[in-house]
């Protein structure tokens, strides 16, 4: 399994590959460690950490793990030898600077294992199956408690106790909480709003699980909505249904959000649609591949995005409704497992 | 935020570039968690503030900003290098960048957006901005600090035998989070009998035992802004000779380091007051950490209390005392505070040390 990973890694070489990125490591190793690197050559795969990881870094499968000084790039700068590609996103200036020190050649990449990190295995999606259905109870679960008169604090913080409760790890991500005018921002910081009637609230959050993520998003009604407020989550519901319904693997991510988008743009509100459609998750809650207006990605199957249109009116409010979905053959599945719209007493 | 991009000392910097969160909060006021999208601060030393930002961030940005601060806003389909390009009009010559925080992507963005390609490292003298605390900042951490006063006495309580240290480290964090504060960016570390020993192991599944020691290390952070504190305990019972000692040593090394941390001090005469006592008493082996760290946006940031640290402390800087005694087979013991260096030192976390 992940044998095969680095397999993979190995067969598309241009030099060696320095593996740098935190998620990286684990998804290759299973090593967890803040200061350790894997060096991918074709014959080769060796596991540099300091002498806090011996043991655990001996105890790896498939790679010779090398003890190295405190300072790990220092060490591989003297270590290594000849042209060696590197993590651009994750490798710091510093870090660069450290490593080319002794005369390293090294060549900017990027993406590379998280191109790979995009096709799930089974276990994989099994691990994010059982983070979203813990989500999805809590979520529930909240929606029997009262919400007018609560503040978004107080129901993030909720949200956070029924995901640790129900098993979760922790939440994948800061809980976004926006209510009324709020919910115009797609990623408001809870805050000291009190919810009332009327309202829209977008509750968007994820249960971290055994290192995945999970990420799904409602817009609950707090009883009855005024008519544009209305009008607005009609036509971010129809965008979330064609999308789901339509989009297939092959499609790139921008002809997979086009789907979703061209609903909410032919309803007027282009304008007021101003982020992605979807985002692949796993590891970490932003991954390959993106469902956007410039994505050249392609949607393959065993890939798991999320589906998320929204709606956003400053001063009034705003709907997003989010499902995290598997790339299946014939299209998406939906993990999620909540009803569509939401609303409270 | 009136003040603060005075206290950079440019140098021959044309401009600063920030991308670190802790920087960008205390220089614009804009806490944003950031995901992979580009979020920069540019300040120059005339003052203006330009802060990068993406789309998602953009009504986020205006409401935490004021008018100082100049937003440019990029939408994802079209990248964030023509709004670093405006950001950095006008900048000629070498630009500060977080040496430890850009990536080599990211720089390489900084550098196509710059008239000039110079990238120097201003971690230093950004971090130094932010050494002495504000009013308004003090009070934040005195917030802190009363969320932990308030959280650990209430896990007091539920010390006893058979509870694991997962257990308790989750109960610190949701007396914390009862408490109004927040938990993100560390986890508490709860470590029981000979494990603690560990100065740096991870809560686990070890169960509590009557007569073990305890050792409860975490903070909160309120409004992004830390405390950090450490109680031992002893499970059960009272401390056997032994482990009062152990307790009595810890305690008076603390008391030394935080007499010691006053204005004009070098941060190793610190260190060295609170180590004194740990070595006269016999123990200056099992002593095996700096005597403390300073506290703000970071849980972890100058000045350091390290035995070497020359740096000279300041009136309203913030540190942690955090001496320890840690014996391999047999357990360990810290005692931890928050201090605002003064004369006297303010000691900002309340809850007594034998709970």
């Amino acid at each position: 399994m992940k044998s095969e990973r680095i397999h993979r890694l190995q067969a598309d070489l241009q030099q060696p590959l320095l593996v740098t990125g935190p998620r990286n490591l684990t998804y290759l190793t299973g090593f967890d460690s803040s200061n350790a690197a894997v060096l991918i050559e074709p014959d080769r795969v060796r596991l540099f950490a300091d002498a806090r990881y011996t043991e655990a870094g001996r105890a790896v499968p498939h790679v010779e793990f090398v003890e190295t000084a405190r300072n790990l790039l220092a060490d591989l700068a003297k270590r290594l030898q000849g042209r060696i590609a590197v993590e651009a996103e994750h490798l710091t200036y510093a870090g660069f600077q450290t490593l080319a020190g002794d005369g390293l050649d090294l060549v900017p990449t990027r993406g590379v294992v998280e191109k790979l990190r995009a096709v799930k295995d089974d276990q994989e999606l099994a691990a994010i199956s059982r983070a979203s259905a813990i989500a999805d109870d809590a979520l529930k679960s909240a929606v029997q408690e009262a919400w007018v008169g609560r503040t978004e604090v107080d129901l993030a913080r909720r949200l956070k106790i029924l995901v640790l409760e129900l098993g979760g790890d922790d939440v994948a991500f800061d809980v976004i909480v926006g209510s009324g005018p709020n919910g115009a921002r797609p990623h408001a910081r809870p805050g000291d709003r009190i919810i009332e009637e009327g309202d829209l609230v977008v509750v968007d959050f994820g249960c971290l699980l055994n290192g995945y993520r999970s990420d799904c998003a409602r817009t609950v009604e707090v009883g009855t909505l005024t008519p544009q407020l209305s009008e607005i989550v009609e036509i971010c519901l129809r965008a979330f249904d064609v999308a789901i319904s339509t989009i297939v693997p092959g499609m790139t991510g921008v002809e997979a959000d086009k789907v979703g988008r061209q609903v909410i743009e032919d309803a007027g509100y282009g304008e007021h649609f101003g982020h992605a459609l979807g985002h692949g998750i796993g590891l970490d809650v932003h991954e390959a591949p993106t469902v956007s207006k410039i994505s050249t990605d392609s949607l393959v199957e065993g890939q798991v995005v999320t589906i998320e249109p929204g709606i956003y009116l400053p001063e009034l409010g705003g709907v997003r409704i989010e499902d995290l979905c598997v790339v299946g053959a014939d299209g998406l599945d939906s993990v999620t497992s909540l009803p569509a719209r939401i609303t409270v007493g | 935020m009136i003040g603060r991009c005075e206290r950079i000392d440019f140098a021959e910097l044309a401009a600063v570039a920030l991308v670190g969160p802790a920087n960008i909060a205390y220089f614009s006021g804009f806490r944003a968690t950031p995901f992979e999208r580009l979020i920069l601060l540019v300040i120059t030393p005339n003052g203006e503030l330009r802060l990068v930002a993406p789309a998602l961030e953009e009504e986020a940005a205006h409401a935490a900003v004021d008018d100082t601060v100049r937003c440019h806003i990029w939408r994802d389909e079209v990248g964030p290098l023509d709004a670093l390009r405006e950001a950095l009009a006008g900048v000629q010559g070498p630009i500060g960048v977080e040496f430890n925080h850009l990536t080599l992507e990211r720089a390489a963005l900084v550098r196509a957006a710059a008239t000039s390609s110079e990238l120097r490292d201003c971690s230093a003298i950004v971090r130094t901005a932010r050494l002495r605390k504000l009013p308004e900042e003090l009070a934040l951490l005195q917030r802190a600090c009363a969320i932990f006063d308030d959280a650990l006495t209430q896990v007091a309580k539920e010390v006893e035998p058979g509870r694991s240290e997962a257990d308790i480290a989750a109960r610190c964090a949701d007396a914390v989070r009862q408490h109004g504060g927040e938990t993100r960016g560390f986890e508490p570390i709860v470590l029981t009998g000979p494990r603690s020993a560990l100065p740096h192991g991870r809560s686990g599944a070890t169960k509590l035992a009557q007569g073990d020691l305890l050792i409860v290390d975490f903070g909160a952070s309120f409004e992004g802004y830390f405390s950090d504190s450490t109680r031992t305990f002893v499970v059960g019972q009272e401390p056997d000779e032994r482990q009062r000692e152990l307790l009595d040593v810890v305690r008076r090394a603390e008391k030394a380091g935080i007499d010691a941390a006053r204005p004009g001090v070098e941060a190793r005469e610190v260190d060295h007051a609170a180590r004194a006592v740990i070595e006269d008493a016999g123990f200056g082996e099992y002593f095996v950490h700096r005597t403390g760290h300073g506290l703000g946006l970071e849980v972890h940031e100058p000045p350091w209390l390290t035995a070497t640290n020359e740096q000279i402390l300041d009136r309203d800087m913030i540190v942690t005392i955090e001496p320890g005694i840690y014996i391999p087979g047999y357990g360990g013991v810290r005692i931890e505070d928050d201090v605002r260096i003064d004369d006297p030192p303010q000691v900002l976390t309340q809850v007594p040390v034998f709970v």
